[in-house]
């Protein structure tokens, strides 16, 4: 009994001490970054933005005296998230093919490997890029760059048939009730 | 003692000297102001006031958030204080707001107005409003082009009741046949799909009418009426500026294209020349507004898209406008 709870005892060692390493390296690394781009409160100066998300990679000014600032940001990785499930894996299928004893001579030999990859891509995560308008006054006014020009020609929502029979309600007499809803529904190009 | 007395007038002096500089560094910020827009060249005294300094010069830092989509920018607007402090907007989407959230918003004045701009195009053949009859008609149903083809129609003793009406957005009057015996006789959309299409489609079609003399699509300057109230002076010195504004654009064509250019990109600003040309700076409320807006409430309200008759006393507050700018404002408004 007493040896046998020896080997759990060291192997749960050798686990933490090297075999968890590359998994809390993953881990770490799947929970850093910013996994939707960052969009700093609106109103916020460009100093407490470049504050929050470090100096812009560029900034193109702008013709009334505001500016574009473009800055890069780290993305969370899903690579590592996998690289969690892969070491806790070859970890745990090394036990289950040696009943255990794999974890006391083959995890440690694998695990400088693992820690390798994971060291890698710990440090070569993935970044992407956001833009932001700042105004004349340095303060956040938009999120990414200004719209391109375009004339719009905007339409108000239509009434629905219930609003347009209710408006035409207050006509009291029948006929000018009927003209009323047939005006409407011709202009809304309702059958 | 005398070193005592001397080192309490100087903390005096010193505590003094700190609050005045405090009150001087107060009294040199602007005022800060955000405004919501849309990037249409028919807004270019807002451009011009911005590059040229006319906010500054009134003591107004001016920041401008520009949306392409008019319901969006609404939305935004109707969150209320952080949502932006004026909203340039086109007069439907402003009376249709006006009317969901009265009696607090308020419009302050008719920046640019544009009738050129809006343009029906018709079959060869077309040659009046007469000849459209029992015709398919394609339109942007509930836009200003729906509205203006509505003014032509009446004008012409007709009614939408006389044509069927077809809801096409602008941009499908270049996929248009117009030999085609069941397609649509005439589009009514805004420029500059009127010249593409004429472009494109050559003799098989021509201008019947542009909007001149029926009305016109508007950019008006709204706000809150608690704005004007929190912040005294502010709408009347953002008049002034846009006033400048809208004179210098006037005179600087080249400046507000390039303007468009950094500010919005692209290469083709065939549409910021087309826009530029066709659109009237206004910075007031005058006759013609009224008149517009009387008539654009009684098509709305024959359109169901009001619940009761449209009041311009309630719309318009000509009070900033009248301060700041008295002789922009026509007797019409109260």
């Amino acid at each position: 009994m007493a040896p046998r709870l020896a080997l759990l005892a060291a192997t749960f060692a050798v686990l933490v001490s090297s075999g968890g390493c590359s998994t809390a390296i993953y881990y770490a690394a799947s929970r850093a970054g910013h996994e939707t781009p960052p969009q700093p409160r609106l109103g916020l100066t460009r100093d407490q933005v470049d504050a929050e998300l470090g100096t812009p990679v560029a900034v193109t000014p702008l013709p009334d005296g505001g500016q574009i600032a473009t800055y890069k940001y780290r993305q969370r990785d899903p690579k590592a998230k996998e690289g969690v499930k892969t070491s806790v894996g070859i970890h745990a299928a090394i036990g289950y093919l040696t009943q255990g004893y794999g974890w006391l001579l083959i995890s440690p030999l694998v695990e400088p490997v693992l820690m390798g990859f994971a060291i890698h891509t710990a440090a070569n995560p993935p970044h992407g890029e956001v833009q932001f308008t700042f105004g004349p006054d340095g303060q956040l006014v938009d999120y990414g760059r200004p719209p391109s020009y375009g004339p719009d020609d905007p339409a108000v929502e239509a009434p629905s048939v219930g609003v347009i029979r209710q408006g035409c309600r207050s006509y009291a007499e029948e006929h000018a009730y009927v003209e009323c809803v047939a005006g409407r529904f011709a202009i809304w190009r309702i059958d | 003692m005398t070193f005592l007395i001397g080192s309490r007038a100087l903390r005096v002096a010193l505590v003094a000297l700190l609050w005045c500089s405090a009150l001087a560094e107060a009294v040199d910020e602007d005022t800060k102001v955000l405004v919501l827009a849309q990037p249409l060249a028919r807004a270019d005294a807002i451009w011009m006031a911005q590059s040229k300094g006319f906010f500054k010069a009134e003591g107004l830092a001016v920041s401008v958030r520009w949306m392409t989509s008019g319901a969006d920018m609404l939305g935004v607007f109707g969150q209320g204080r952080d949502g932006g402090d004026f909203v340039v907007v086109s007069e439907l989407s402003a009376v249709n707001f006006w009317q969901s959230v009265r009696p607090d918003f308020v419009v302050i004045a008719a920046l640019a107005r544009d009738a050129e701009g809006y343009v029906g195009i018709a079959k060869a053949g077309i040659s009046d409003a007469q000849a459209l009859g029992a015709k398919a008609v394609a339109t942007r149903l509930g836009s200003t082009s729906a509205w203006l083809l509505g003014e032509y129609l009446r004008a012409h003793g007709m009614s939408e009741r006389d044509v069927e009406l077809k809801n096409e957005g602008p941009e499908s009057i270049l996929a248009w046949d117009p030999g085609a015996a069941d397609g649509a006789a005439a589009f009514f959309v805004r420029e500059p799909y009127g010249a593409r299409a004429l472009a494109k489609h050559g003799d098989h079609v021509h201008l019947l009418t542009t909007a001149r003399g029926y009305g016109h699509g508007y950019l008006l300057l709204g706000t809150w009426k608690r704005y004007l109230e929190d912040h005294p002076g502010v709408a009347e010195r953002l008049l002034r500026a846009l006033d400048r504004g809208r004179v210098y654009a006037a005179d600087h064509k080249n400046e507000v294209v390039e303007f468009a250019r950094g500010m919005f990109g692209g290469d083709d600003v065939g549409a910021v020349e087309a826009d530029y040309a066709s659109s009237d700076g206004v910075v007031g409320l005058d006759r013609i507004t009224f008149e517009d807006f009387q008539r654009l409430g009684g098509w709305m309200m024959e359109a169901g898209l009001l619940t009761a008759p449209f009041d311009p006393k309630a719309f318009f507050d000509p009070a900033p406008l009248r301060a700041s700018l008295p002789d922009r404002v026509a007797p019409e408004f109260p």
